[in-house]
């Protein structure tokens, strides 16, 4: 198990609660994560993950509740779907992120991380005119020049082809050594090989959160949380 | 450095749209200032015979002042409504709220990025001072002052279009919304609105009166307050409804 996870520093979720038309989104969030590794967000759709994020990010507001930090800590998002200024050229939209998220400016950090994520080709191209493939490697080359301590990805790997995928897990291995990457995503056995922490949510509320064992694969842990769930509610 | 500003500025000059619709705004201006001129120089020997003549500039140069400040309304709705209704329109707002950005540091950065419009302004009005000096004698004190009035109206309209676009989770309907209450305010402004009632009060919330003002070379502090007030309070307004977009 990662030796982080049983670090002193952690990331508080305070009774989170968001409603929307009458409807829990978020219902009574409690938990706590680690500053470092990966947090892996199961869940079928509609049970609060995104939302989540939004609320981690600063994005949005939850009605009631906070996000507890030991100390103050950036955060970066990647949404589903990615989405750029369209009038913007790849270098312009990386220069953007890199300011608003208070980084400085270096033009040697930029260029390796275009070489990383192989976006020199279409360095000068407007956003709205990038293929599928590489509007996702500019929204993750993103998240490497926002130089944030949290990073917030909403199901990263739909749609990846096999190369940008090894390059996406050889850079999540890198960066949980020092960042906490809190991943939304469906693609369970992809997800597992990274995971350091699991959280299994159902319908807007936490039904389960542990540190992960690389022994038993998410599905596993994920089909037993919603049975006990459902068990626990019958009773 | 590519902060909110330089990206904004950015994104609204490369839009071809906004070309289009500055050289259809420039032609009509250029059309409606050659008439007048036109009309003008016809006019010359008839004036000769008066013992004050009319001037040109309360002849020529006011009412084109007045004409660039009607055809600018189209503008500044089209430039403002992408403030934030395109934001949200293509789900980039996100960018401008994460990590609890200040809202009104926000708000003051797209405010800036819309101020480049206040270029086209002064170019107008330069050619066509210019091209007043060359044939008669132009009241410098008075063309700089009504400067300053169309640049304070520019800037108030731009914060209002602000709050507008703020309001629109799409570009074309914060256009359109802009586009009615702009007409409004301009014709609540007329001479001829409600001159029954005597003193016309829906004069005093019209832009258009306060701009008229300055025209006339008058520095009047209840307009320059008008101005002032107005734009500080829209972009009050704005930052409000960012931070209530959090939500």
């Amino acid at each position: 198990m990662n030796q982080s996870l049983h670090s002193a520093k952690f990331m508080k979720l305070n009774q989170l609660c968001l409603t929307r038309s009458g409807q829990k989104i978020l219902d009574q969030i409690d938990d706590v994560w680690p500053t470092t590794g990966v947090v892996v967000l199961l869940g079928a759709n509609g049970a609060g993950k995104s939302t989540l994020l939004d609320i981690i990010s600063g994005v949005k507001n939850a009605d009631s509740g906070q996000v507890e930090h030991q100390q103050e800590r950036s955060k970066f998002l990647m949404p589903e779907p990615a989405s750029f200024y369209p009038y913007l050229t790849v270098k312009e939209q990386l220069e953007f992120v890199t300011e608003l998220t208070g980084g400085q400016f270096e033009s040697q950090q930029l260029t390796e991380v275009m070489d990383v994520w192989q976006l020199h080709q279409v360095a000068h191209k407007l956003t709205k005119n990038l293929s599928l493939g590489f509007r996702q490697r500019l929204s993750l080359a993103q998240l490497a020049l926002s130089n944030s301590d949290i990073l917030l990805l909403d199901e990263p790997m739909n749609g990846m082809d096999p190369d940008i995928l090894s390059v996406f897990k050889q850079q999540v291995l890198q960066w949980k050594q020092t960042k906490l990457i809190v991943m939304a995503t469906h693609i369970m056995h992809e997800a597992q090989v990274l995971a350091d922490w699991v959280v299994v949510m159902f319908q807007g509320k936490i039904i389960k959160s542990q540190a992960y064992q690389a022994t038993v694969d998410f599905h596993h842990i994920y089909q037993n949380a919603i049975d006990e769930y459902h068990l626990a509610n019958q009773v | 450095m590519m902060t909110i500003t330089s990206k904004d500025i950015k994104s609204l000059w490369r839009s071809p749209l906004l070309w289009v619709i500055l050289s259809f705004v420039s032609f009509i201006i250029a059309w409606l200032t050659w008439q007048m001129l036109d009309h003008y120089v016809g006019l010359q020997s008839s004036f000769a015979s008066l013992p004050s003549p009319p001037n040109i500039t309360n002849q020529l140069w006011t009412p084109f002042v007045l004409t660039l400040a009607k055809m600018l309304l189209l503008i500044i709705a089209l430039t403002t409504a992408k403030a934030f209704a395109q934001e949200r329109a293509q789900h980039t707002l996100w960018y401008l709220l994460i990590n609890k950005q200040v809202s009104s540091q926000v708000v003051w950065a797209k405010f800036k990025a819309q101020w480049l419009i206040l270029l086209f302004v002064w170019l107008q009005l330069l050619l066509v001072a210019a091209l007043l000096a060359t044939g008669g004698e132009l009241n410098w004190m008075q063309s700089i002052i009504g400067l300053i009035g169309i640049s304070l109206f520019t800037l108030w309209f731009i914060a209002l279009g602000l709050l507008i676009s703020s309001h629109c989770q799409s570009t074309g309907t914060a256009v359109l919304l802009s586009v009615v209450l702009f007409v409004l305010l301009w014709i609540v402004g007329g001479e001829s609105v409600g001159q029954e009632f005597g003193l016309n009060w829906l004069h005093l919330i019209s832009p258009v009166h306060h701009l008229k003002w300055f025209c006339q070379g008058e520095v009047a502090l209840s307009s320059l307050l008008y101005f002032i007030g107005g734009v500080g309070c829209f972009l009050t307004l704005t930052a409000e409804k960012l931070k209530v977009l959090r939500q």
